[in-house]
């Protein structure tokens, strides 16, 4: 079966470019375009890649939220959401998209070969013919560079963070945009399991705070600003504390699980069986479980895989959540004497996305939260929940298209990296193009850049040439001087220092 | 008032004179099977509103009795009296519509599960929403949670 790659916007221009580019590589894949919405292109079936183009008219705070909704359900992990761009101003400003599900940026005026080419390699990693780019190698140039992170809530003391970086150090390093000058903070807690996103890690950690009898000099906060923070960003957050868990083989009810989490104060996870969604029970805990059962042979939610799975939950210490069983034929009585558990309650109807509504409405009603949660919880759209996690590489290779590096940090696939040196621009991680043993000895990562515009890359691959001629050139492109001015002034450079 | 009918099905004849004397009052009329092909001959003759069945019997289990009465588009409430070891086949009945399981020999709560039996049966004819009563089920759930 071909692979599918959707594209959802309104640009004729794009889709005529993509369409020719497939067709003269003659690329084995079925290109589709929509102007509906991530979740609708997903109903029926698993795309490899989904472009997503923030420059027309359709609503940008609808696709990042179900982008952000497919992307926790595991069978869309692998789902490549590429996000176009007018332009560098309008990546900065939804620079939050990273944490959001997508893994990959193209801003409109670039190549779009290119584009083609990298996700397609993302997606399937099969490689197509590449341009061989100018290789700048030998360098060795010890930089910091960032992991795109959210910040998932506030506390009075600290905050959570979800990530993909793994790290037991005490102390993250970071910038972000609700006290600028934090840039760094104690680990509280973690690494545990990441809940409201994408990302794999979560931790806690903790507000350096001012103590009135202590000099010092480093940043700190007084509570009172917190406080004032949190008031004055009051419409950055949101009043979802519980999760439901919904369970559904066929992704038929998708958009119910979505309506869930848009329409009612509850945060909805998707999982197509009762397996996928054991992992998170313990750091979630939802107090409303929907299971869809499924009694055909063998299949993994049967009632005989929900003993299992309530096994599972028994061995939580206080936690006894709801167990809405659909397509089910039995009495609710009888499943609890067969499951000895008693919060089950069986309907032979289908799922309805209006009945996982009201259930959480009325749970809602009764403000019964599982959590004593004070923490204001950032809203999966605002802005200022962005930060980016610092730590140090190596990088030994670079060309326009791609940075090679090592650092000790052990970074999963398509994670977003967020360089300032030599220039603004972001990398996704990506499997060896090669399977070249030293690099693989030496933990060498590759990632492919982009979110940089076709001018800004002129400067880049300047740089590079310039670092081809001469290793030693500074590693850095001035913000203020891209395209052939800093060649020029570069080459100068050179020939003065020869001479 | 009408109650309905009761077919009673074991292999045990004690235990099917002892059960017809218990459960008199909370049918209209009682009969017994002593093996499933009997039950399904007096299932195509009869109205019959509810049925207690032993799940473990020979040549013929409860398990496919209610599979050949469900095949007949008859979903009658269909209440199981199980003993030990007999889960998987309470997982199979399960797949079919088990209305109640009892436990036997002591058969706890035998008069009350069936009269909701019989009432459920009586009243299966008239189209009903089971979210309806599952709904209420769950506000009897949150009461207990808010206590």
């Amino acid at each position: 079966m071909k692979k599918q790659l959707y594209y959802i916007g309104t640009d004729p221009d794009f889709i005529k470019d993509m369409k020719n580019y497939i067709l003269e590589k003659n690329v084995q894949v079925e290109f589709l375009e929509s102007q509906d919405t991530p979740i609708a292109v997903c109903e029926n079936s698993i795309p490899a890649v989904v472009y997503v183009d923030f420059t027309g008219t359709l609503d940008e705070d609808l696709l990042i939220r179900q982008v952000t909704y497919l992307k926790k359900i595991p069978c869309y992990k692998t789902v490549l959401f590429v996000a176009l761009l007018s332009d560098e101003q309008h990546l900065s400003d939804l620079d939050y998209i990273f944490t959001s599900g997508f893994q990959l940026s193209f801003i409109k005026g670039g190549e779009v070969p290119s584009l083609f080419r990298d996700s397609f390699y993302i997606a399937t990693n099969e490689v197509l013919s590449y341009p061989s780019y100018a290789l700048a190698q030998g360098l060795y140039r010890k930089i910091t560079t960032s992991i795109c992170s959210t910040i998932t809530s506030i506390e009075a003391n600290g905050f959570t963070v979800e990530t993909d970086f793994e790290s037991n150090a005490s102390n993250l390093s970071f910038s972000q945009k609700i006290f600028p000058e934090l840039v760094t903070a104690e680990v509280t807690a973690g690494p545990s399991q990441a809940s409201r996103y994408s990302l794999t890690k979560s931790y806690q950690l903790m507000f350096p705070m001012t103590d009135p009898w202590a000099e010092s000099t480093a940043f700190s906060l007084l509570p009172e600003t917190i406080e004032t923070w949190l008031d004055l960003h009051n419409d950055q957050f949101t009043v979802k504390k519980d999760s439901v868990f919904v369970i559904e083989a066929s992704s038929e009810f998708l958009r119910a699980g979505f309506d869930v989490e848009y329409n009612t104060q509850f945060a909805s996870l998707y999982f197509q069986s009762l397996e996928e969604c054991s992992s998170m029970i313990d750091n979630v805990r939802p107090p409303l479980i929907f299971i869809e059962i499924n009694e055909t042979d063998n299949h993994p939610n049967s009632i005989q895989r929900l003993e299992r799975f309530v096994a599972e939950i028994r061995k939580i210490k206080a936690y006894n959540p709801i167990l809405i069983l659909t397509n089910m034929p039995s009495s609710t009585v009888a499943v609890q004497k067969l499951i000895s558990y008693e919060s089950i309650l069986c309907s032979l109807n289908r799922m309805q996305g209006s009945l996982i509504c009201k259930f959480a409405e009325l749970y809602s009603n009764k403000k019964l939260s599982l959590k004593e949660d004070t923490s204001y919880l950032f809203s999966s759209s605002s802005k200022m929940r962005t930060i980016d996690i610092n730590f140090g590489i190596v990088v030994n290779k670079i060309t326009e298209h791609e940075i090679f590096f090592r650092c000790e940090e052990n970074l999963p696939m398509n994670t977003v990296l967020h360089f300032h040196e030599p220039m603004e621009f972001y990398a996704t991680i990506i499997p060896s193009f090669v399977e070249n043993a030293v690099e693989i000895e030496n933990k060498m990562k590759i990632a492919l850049i982009h979110g940089v515009s076709e001018e800004k890359l002129e400067g880049l691959r300047q740089l590079v040439n310039l670092l081809i001629v001469n290793p030693n050139t500074e590693f850095k492109i001035s913000e203020d001087h891209f395209g052939s001015e800093i060649l020029e002034n570069k080459t100068e450079e050179l020939g003065k220092e020869k001479l | 008032m009408m109650k309905g009918n009761l077919l009673i099905v074991d292999d045990e004849p004690i235990l099917l004179k002892n059960l017809r004397a218990n459960l008199e009052e909370y049918a209209d009329e009682i009969f017994v099977a002593n093996n499933g092909l009997e039950a399904l001959e007096i299932i195509a003759k009869e109205d019959i509103h509810c049925i207690i069945c032993d799940i473990n019997m020979p040549k013929m289990n409860g398990v496919e009795v209610i599979k050949r009465i469900r095949e007949q588009n008859n979903d009658v409430p269909f209440i199981f009296y199980t003993g030990h070891g007999n889960k998987e086949l309470m997982f199979e009945a399960i797949k079919y519509g088990a209305f109640d399981f009892l436990n036997k020999p002591y058969f706890d709560g035998l008069e009350e599960v069936v009269s909701r039996g019989m009432k459920n049966g009586f009243s299966r004819n008239v189209p009903t929403d089971d979210t309806v009563e599952m709904m209420s089920e769950y506000q009897r759930l949150l009461q207990g949670l808010e206590k």
